[in-house]
This record gives C-alpha cells, sequence and structure tokens, in this order.
C-alpha cells in the first residue's frame, strides 16, 4: 500500500531529543493531503507510511477552494494525561469550495523543517466535488486519541 | 539492566465530505455524536448494544436541534436582507 497508516520512525526519535512541542504555544503543525493513483497532482502517487521523514509534494493533491498546498495548519491541543496514557489532540479540520480527492493525509512540524508526525490512511479515496472536506479527529481519550504514548 | 518500556499508537480519523456545498445536519450529527459517545470494540455486547442505541437517540436529538438551529439562522438572514430592501434575495433564500 502506497499510503499506510502510522507514526513516523524519525517521529519517535526526535521525541526523545526534544524537536517536537505539541503546546498551545509550541511548534506549528499542518496536515496535508495526498491521493493514491490518479487523484493527485500530476497523477503522481504517493508513498507515505513509517518510514516517512519530512514533508513532500509528491502526490499531494492540488490546490482547490480552501486547500493549497502544503496543507492547512492544525489547532492543537496542548497534551494531558488521561489516567497512565499521555495523549494530544488536534481541531477537526475543514477544506472548503474544494474538488479534492485524497486517500490519506500526513502531518507535519511547520515550525522544524517540516519534520514527519504521522501518516493517516483513510482507507478508501474520499472525494468532495466543490464542496466540504472534512477530516475530524478522534475523541481524545487513552483508547482513542490521535496520539498515544501509554 | 533496566528498561522502561512505552507504547505508542495512533487513531484512525473519519473523514466527511460533500458535493455542490456544504455537509448536511446528518454529518454534522454524526460528527458530533462519534465525538460524544465512544465505544470499545472490546466492550461486552449488552453494553457495546446499549451504548449503540445511546449513540442513535443523541444523533437523532442533534439532528433535529441542528436542523433547527439553520431554520433560525436563516431566519435572522433573511430579515436583516429584508431590511436592507433586498426583497427577492430574502425570499430566495428563505425558500433554501
Amino acid at each position: 500500500m502506497a499510503i499506510a497508516q502510522a507514526l513516523c520512525s524519525s517521529f519517535k526519535k526526535e521525541l526523545l531529543e526534544g524537536v517536537h512541542n505539541f503546546t498551545t504555544g509550541g511548534n506549528a503543525f499542518k496536515l496535508a493531503l495526498y491521493a493514491e493513483g490518479s487523484g493527485g497532482k500530476s497523477s503522481t502517487t504517493a508513498t507515505l507510511g513509517a518510514t516517512s521523514t519530512v514533508y513532500v509534494t509528491t502526490g499531494e493533491v492540488a490546490t482547490s477552494g480552501s486547500y493549497t498546498t502544503g496543507g492547512a495548519a492544525l489547532t492543537k491541543v496542548s497534551p494531558t494525561l488521561s489516567s497512565t496514557t499521555a495523549i494530544t489532540d488536534f481541531a477537526d479540520l475543514s477544506f472548503t469550495t474544494a474538488t479534492i480527492t485524497a486517500m490519506g493525509a500526513l502531518i507535519y512540524n511547520d515550525t522544524n523543517s517540516n519534520k514527519a508526525v504521522c501518516v493517516l490512511d483513510f482507507t478508501s479515496n474520499k472525494t468532495s466535488t466543490s464542496g466540504t472536506f472534512t477530516i475530524q479527529f478522534p475523541t481524545a481519550d487513552a483508547s482513542n486519541a490521535i496520539i498515544r504514548i501509554a | 539492566m533496566i528498561s522502561v518500556s512505552t507504547t505508542m499508537g495512533i487513531s484512525p480519523v473519519n473523514v466527511m465530505t460533500s458535493d455542490n456545498g456544504g455537509l448536511s445536519d446528518e454529518q454534522i450529527a454524526q460528527m458530533a455524536v462519534d465525538k460524544i459517545v465512544a465505544v470499545s470494540d472490546n466492550a461486552p455486547d449488552v453494553i457495546r448494544e446499549q451504548a449503540h442505541v445511546f449513540k442513535e437517540n443523541v444523533k437523532k436529538l442533534l439532528f433535529h436541534y441542528l436542523v433547527l438551529a439553520r431554520q433560525e439562522e436563516r431566519a435572522t438572514i433573511v430579515h436583516t436582507i429584508r431590511n436592507s430592501g433586498n426583497k427577492e434575495l430574502a425570499e430566495y433564500i428563505r425558500r433554501l
């Protein structure tokens, strides 16, 4: 599979190095959308997964509506503890009046050299035509939060 | 040797899309209820079923008030536009 959901391996190492700061006043994170096959820009196919280390343009969806290449800024929710599990969360993200076909997304650190955080796999192509494309993050708890350290 | 092990996890996201306009009341209600009620796949059947019934009831309630919110907001918009002299546009929006 060209897009596989994963926390990027480089991100795990960089966490121990103090590269990523998810607190409200910390780093800026972005989410970029990608397609497999012909859904992407110039018919390129994205290859994203655990080995991704940085934001790439290959396979990213084209600018449309409120989506511009490079993706959009995520609104962070400062990390908290849910029992013994550390979690972080983002506000849902919407692109409006957009014609988009995307199979997945990459969250990356816009402040620190576009270093990759995680790859999201939508499992199938999701399409909006002159409409809204919304990414809803899961409930922020120990079992479901988008990023968890147990 | 001393070592501490930990696990890191990532969860799937939910994607909602629409064509020729914004998300429907149904989709927004679904998004809201997905945030409000989370049921573990490992929960006992009885609890899971009960949670799903509760979730459906909450969704119906949210849907009702979302429709109402849209109607009321539209009514306010129509009133403002009509007061500014654009009666035809106000009527068009009222009929949406």
